[in-house]
Protein backbone atom coordinates (compact mmCIF):
# COMPACT_ATOMS: atom_id res chain seq x y z
CA UNK A 1 0.00 0.00 0.00
CA UNK A 2 2.79 2.16 0.63
CA UNK A 3 4.49 1.99 -3.06
CA UNK A 4 0.99 2.42 -4.28
CA UNK A 5 0.53 5.76 -2.51
CA UNK A 6 4.38 6.43 -3.68
CA UNK A 7 3.00 5.91 -6.99
CA UNK A 8 0.54 9.35 -6.88
CA UNK A 9 3.25 11.52 -5.62
CA UNK A 10 6.54 9.72 -5.81
CA UNK A 11 6.70 7.48 -8.60
CA UNK A 12 10.67 7.76 -9.81
CA UNK A 13 11.04 6.25 -6.16
CA UNK A 14 9.86 2.64 -7.66
CA UNK A 15 11.20 -0.20 -9.78
CA UNK A 16 10.33 0.52 -13.50
CA UNK A 17 7.68 -1.79 -14.48
CA UNK A 18 6.76 -0.17 -17.94
CA UNK A 19 5.16 -3.04 -20.18
CA UNK A 20 3.47 -5.02 -16.67
CA UNK A 21 0.07 -5.43 -16.03
CA UNK A 22 -1.09 -3.85 -12.86
CA UNK A 23 -0.78 -7.11 -10.56
CA UNK A 24 2.56 -7.82 -12.18
CA UNK A 25 4.28 -4.37 -11.18
CA UNK A 26 2.84 -4.56 -7.91
CA UNK A 27 4.65 -7.74 -7.12
CA UNK A 28 7.72 -6.42 -8.18
CA UNK A 29 7.04 -3.13 -6.09
CA UNK A 30 6.92 -5.50 -2.68
CA UNK A 31 9.58 -7.71 -4.17
CA UNK A 32 11.65 -4.53 -4.16
CA UNK A 33 11.01 -3.83 -0.45
CA UNK A 34 11.22 -7.46 1.19
CA UNK A 35 14.60 -6.91 2.43
CA UNK A 36 13.57 -4.06 4.44
CA UNK A 37 12.67 -3.94 8.11
CA UNK A 38 9.19 -3.98 9.30
CA UNK A 39 10.12 -0.31 10.89
CA UNK A 40 10.69 0.56 7.46
CA UNK A 41 8.04 -0.51 6.01
CA UNK A 42 5.40 0.71 8.15
CA UNK A 43 7.71 4.35 8.84
CA UNK A 44 7.52 4.38 5.01
CA UNK A 45 3.38 3.96 4.64
CA UNK A 46 2.91 6.73 7.40
CA UNK A 47 5.31 9.26 5.64
CA UNK A 48 3.79 8.96 2.33
CA UNK A 49 0.41 8.45 2.66
CA UNK A 50 -0.60 11.74 3.86
CA UNK A 51 0.69 13.58 1.27
CA UNK A 52 -0.37 11.13 -1.48
CA UNK A 53 -4.21 11.86 0.16
CA UNK A 54 -3.61 15.29 0.05
CA UNK A 55 -2.57 14.79 -4.16
CA UNK A 56 -5.84 12.46 -4.52
CA UNK A 57 -7.73 15.40 -3.11
CA UNK A 58 -6.75 17.24 -5.74
CA UNK A 59 -7.19 15.35 -8.58
CA UNK A 60 -10.47 13.75 -7.36
CA UNK A 61 -11.39 17.31 -8.10
CA UNK A 62 -10.44 18.11 -11.76
CA UNK A 63 -12.85 17.19 -14.46
CA UNK A 64 -10.96 14.66 -16.44
CA UNK A 65 -10.97 10.57 -17.39
CA UNK A 66 -8.04 9.20 -15.90
CA UNK A 67 -6.23 5.97 -17.66
CA UNK A 68 -5.21 3.21 -15.35
CA UNK A 69 -3.10 0.77 -17.28
CA UNK A 70 -5.19 -2.67 -17.34
CA UNK A 71 -7.42 -1.05 -13.93
CA UNK A 72 -9.55 0.72 -16.87
CA UNK A 73 -10.31 4.37 -17.42
CA UNK A 74 -12.44 6.54 -14.91
CA UNK A 75 -13.49 9.69 -13.60
CA UNK A 76 -11.11 11.50 -11.86
CA UNK A 77 -13.41 11.86 -8.99
CA UNK A 78 -12.79 8.28 -8.86
CA UNK A 79 -9.92 7.14 -8.13
CA UNK A 80 -9.72 7.54 -4.31
CA UNK A 81 -12.02 4.78 -4.25
CA UNK A 82 -9.72 2.13 -5.73
CA UNK A 83 -7.10 3.02 -3.23
CA UNK A 84 -10.22 3.15 -0.46
CA UNK A 85 -11.08 -0.34 -2.17
CA UNK A 86 -7.24 -1.71 -2.31
CA UNK A 87 -7.01 -0.59 1.38
CA UNK A 88 -10.13 -1.87 2.73
CA UNK A 89 -9.43 -5.13 1.14
CA UNK A 90 -5.40 -5.34 2.10
CA UNK A 91 -5.97 -4.27 5.63
CA UNK A 92 -9.39 -6.79 6.66
CA UNK A 93 -8.81 -10.03 3.95
CA UNK A 94 -5.60 -10.30 3.72
CA UNK A 95 -4.21 -9.27 7.58
CA UNK A 96 -6.49 -10.72 9.41
CA UNK A 97 -8.42 -14.31 9.45
CA UNK A 98 -9.73 -16.72 8.16
CA UNK A 99 -6.59 -15.67 4.92
CA UNK A 100 -4.81 -13.40 6.79
CA UNK A 101 -1.94 -14.38 9.94
CA UNK A 102 -2.81 -11.50 12.51
CA UNK A 103 -4.62 -11.71 15.40
CA UNK A 104 -7.70 -10.47 17.13
CA UNK A 105 -10.34 -8.18 15.44
CA UNK A 106 -10.09 -6.44 12.35
CA UNK A 107 -10.87 -2.40 11.81
CA UNK A 108 -14.41 -2.00 10.99
CA UNK A 109 -16.79 -2.97 7.94
CA UNK A 110 -18.91 -0.34 8.55
CA UNK A 111 -20.20 1.95 5.93
CA UNK A 112 -17.84 4.33 6.00
CA UNK A 113 -14.93 1.95 4.49
CA UNK A 114 -17.63 -0.03 2.26
CA UNK A 115 -19.42 2.54 0.38
CA UNK A 116 -16.20 3.60 -1.58
CA UNK A 117 -14.65 -0.09 -2.01
CA UNK A 118 -18.39 -1.01 -3.52
CA UNK A 119 -17.98 2.21 -5.80
CA UNK A 120 -14.93 1.18 -6.93
CA UNK A 121 -16.12 -2.40 -7.63
CA UNK A 122 -19.62 -1.53 -9.84
CA UNK A 123 -17.08 0.65 -11.49
CA UNK A 124 -14.36 -1.18 -12.35
CA UNK A 125 -16.63 -4.35 -12.64
CA UNK A 126 -17.38 -3.90 -16.59
CA UNK A 127 -13.65 -2.95 -17.39
CA UNK A 128 -12.05 -5.77 -15.78
CA UNK A 129 -14.45 -8.83 -16.91
CA UNK A 130 -15.29 -8.06 -20.15
CA UNK A 131 -14.77 -11.61 -21.27
CA UNK A 132 -17.34 -12.68 -18.26
CA UNK A 133 -20.09 -10.06 -19.89
CA UNK A 134 -19.43 -10.85 -23.06
CA UNK A 135 -20.17 -14.64 -22.22
CA UNK A 136 -23.32 -13.94 -20.21
CA UNK A 137 -26.87 -14.47 -21.55
CA UNK A 138 -28.51 -12.14 -19.81
CA UNK A 139 -28.70 -10.03 -16.46
CA UNK A 140 -27.49 -11.68 -13.04
CA UNK A 141 -28.27 -9.23 -10.32
CA UNK A 142 -26.36 -8.79 -7.28
CA UNK A 143 -28.49 -7.80 -4.59
CA UNK A 144 -25.79 -6.76 -1.44
CA UNK A 145 -27.44 -6.46 2.18
CA UNK A 146 -26.12 -4.70 5.35
CA UNK A 147 -23.77 -1.78 5.07
CA UNK A 148 -23.11 -0.37 1.39
CA UNK A 149 -26.68 -2.18 0.53
CA UNK A 150 -27.47 -1.54 -3.28
CA UNK A 151 -27.93 -3.58 -6.69
CA UNK A 152 -25.44 -4.49 -8.90
CA UNK A 153 -26.50 -5.37 -12.35
CA UNK A 154 -24.42 -7.58 -14.10
CA UNK A 155 -24.60 -8.24 -18.13
CA UNK A 156 -27.93 -7.40 -20.12
CA UNK A 157 -30.85 -8.37 -21.13
CA UNK A 158 -33.30 -10.81 -19.38
CA UNK A 159 -32.76 -11.96 -15.55
CA UNK A 160 -30.99 -15.08 -15.60
CA UNK A 161 -29.83 -14.74 -11.90
CA UNK A 162 -30.10 -13.58 -8.41
CA UNK A 163 -26.91 -13.39 -6.08
CA UNK A 164 -27.62 -11.86 -2.66
CA UNK A 165 -23.83 -10.87 -0.79
CA UNK A 166 -23.40 -8.80 2.48
CA UNK A 167 -20.70 -6.23 1.19
CA UNK A 168 -17.73 -7.42 2.90
CA UNK A 169 -18.43 -11.25 1.78
CA UNK A 170 -18.67 -9.36 -2.16
CA UNK A 171 -15.26 -7.73 -1.31
CA UNK A 172 -13.43 -11.35 -0.77
CA UNK A 173 -15.54 -13.33 -3.67
CA UNK A 174 -14.93 -11.04 -6.29
CA UNK A 175 -11.56 -10.29 -5.81
CA UNK A 176 -11.06 -14.02 -5.71
CA UNK A 177 -10.31 -14.30 -2.21
CA UNK A 178 -12.98 -17.07 -1.33
CA UNK A 179 -15.64 -19.29 -2.68
CA UNK A 180 -19.28 -18.34 -2.34
CA UNK A 181 -20.09 -21.48 -0.06
CA UNK A 182 -17.45 -20.09 2.35
CA UNK A 183 -19.26 -16.90 2.69
CA UNK A 184 -22.91 -17.97 2.66
CA UNK A 185 -23.70 -16.27 -0.75
CA UNK A 186 -27.04 -17.04 -1.78
CA UNK A 187 -27.50 -17.47 -5.39
CA UNK A 188 -30.21 -18.52 -7.57
CA UNK A 189 -31.01 -19.60 -11.12
CA UNK A 190 -29.34 -20.29 -14.20
CA UNK A 191 -26.36 -22.54 -12.99
CA UNK A 192 -24.17 -21.53 -16.22
CA UNK A 193 -24.56 -18.02 -15.92
CA UNK A 194 -24.09 -17.98 -12.10
CA UNK A 195 -20.51 -19.93 -12.31
CA UNK A 196 -19.44 -17.06 -15.08
CA UNK A 197 -20.50 -14.29 -12.40
CA UNK A 198 -18.23 -16.49 -9.82
CA UNK A 199 -15.41 -15.88 -11.91
CA UNK A 200 -15.67 -12.16 -11.73
CA UNK A 201 -12.49 -10.36 -10.76
CA UNK A 202 -12.33 -6.90 -9.55
CA UNK A 203 -8.59 -5.48 -9.01
CA UNK B 1 -25.12 6.70 1.69
CA UNK B 2 -22.57 9.33 0.17
CA UNK B 3 -19.18 8.51 1.61
CA UNK B 4 -15.94 10.46 0.49
CA UNK B 5 -13.21 7.64 -0.38
CA UNK B 6 -10.69 10.05 1.34
CA UNK B 7 -12.07 9.64 4.76
CA UNK B 8 -12.36 6.46 4.37
CA UNK B 9 -8.56 6.43 3.31
CA UNK B 10 -7.44 8.69 5.97
CA UNK B 11 -9.74 6.02 8.65
CA UNK B 12 -7.84 3.00 7.29
CA UNK B 13 -4.59 4.94 7.53
CA UNK B 14 -5.11 5.17 11.63
CA UNK B 15 -6.21 1.33 11.34
CA UNK B 16 -2.91 0.32 9.70
CA UNK B 17 -0.68 2.66 11.66
CA UNK B 18 -2.52 1.12 14.94
CA UNK B 19 -1.90 -2.71 13.99
CA UNK B 20 1.53 -1.88 12.54
CA UNK B 21 2.65 -0.42 16.46
CA UNK B 22 1.11 -3.53 17.94
CA UNK B 23 3.27 -5.92 16.03
CA UNK B 24 6.03 -7.33 17.01
CA UNK B 25 9.22 -8.65 15.45
CA UNK B 26 7.80 -12.17 16.30
CA UNK B 27 4.57 -11.34 13.92
CA UNK B 28 6.68 -10.03 11.27
CA UNK B 29 8.57 -13.14 11.24
CA UNK B 30 5.70 -15.18 10.96
CA UNK B 31 3.99 -13.20 8.07
CA UNK B 32 3.74 -15.51 5.32
CA UNK B 33 5.44 -13.63 2.36
CA UNK B 34 1.87 -13.64 0.61
CA UNK B 35 -1.33 -14.69 1.56
CA UNK B 36 -2.43 -17.97 0.04
CA UNK B 37 -4.79 -17.14 -2.96
CA UNK B 38 -7.49 -18.59 -5.57
CA UNK B 39 -5.83 -18.71 -9.60
CA UNK B 40 -6.59 -15.72 -11.40
CA UNK B 41 -9.62 -16.03 -13.62
CA UNK B 42 -8.94 -18.19 -16.74
CA UNK B 43 -11.28 -19.86 -19.70
CA UNK B 44 -9.82 -23.22 -18.32
CA UNK B 45 -11.18 -22.96 -14.77
CA UNK B 46 -14.31 -21.46 -16.06
CA UNK B 47 -14.65 -24.39 -18.90
CA UNK B 48 -14.29 -27.06 -16.01
CA UNK B 49 -16.57 -24.68 -13.35
CA UNK B 50 -19.09 -24.76 -16.20
CA UNK B 51 -18.69 -27.78 -17.44
CA UNK B 52 -17.24 -26.79 -21.21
Amino acid sequence: MGALLRLVIDPASLPDTAGLATEQAQEVYVESRRSWPPARVLADYEWVSLPAFEALEGLAGLDLEVPLGDLGTYPAALVPASLAFDHYTHIRADLFPPRGPLAGPPPPSDELRLVPALDWIEAALPQQNPGVLAALAGTVEITVTGPAARTIQVGSGEPVAEISSGAPELVRWITQRADWADLGVKAHGDDRQLCLVSHLKIF
Amino acid sequence: MTVDALTALRADREAILEIGARLTDADWAAAPAAPAGRSKTSWRTWARCCGW
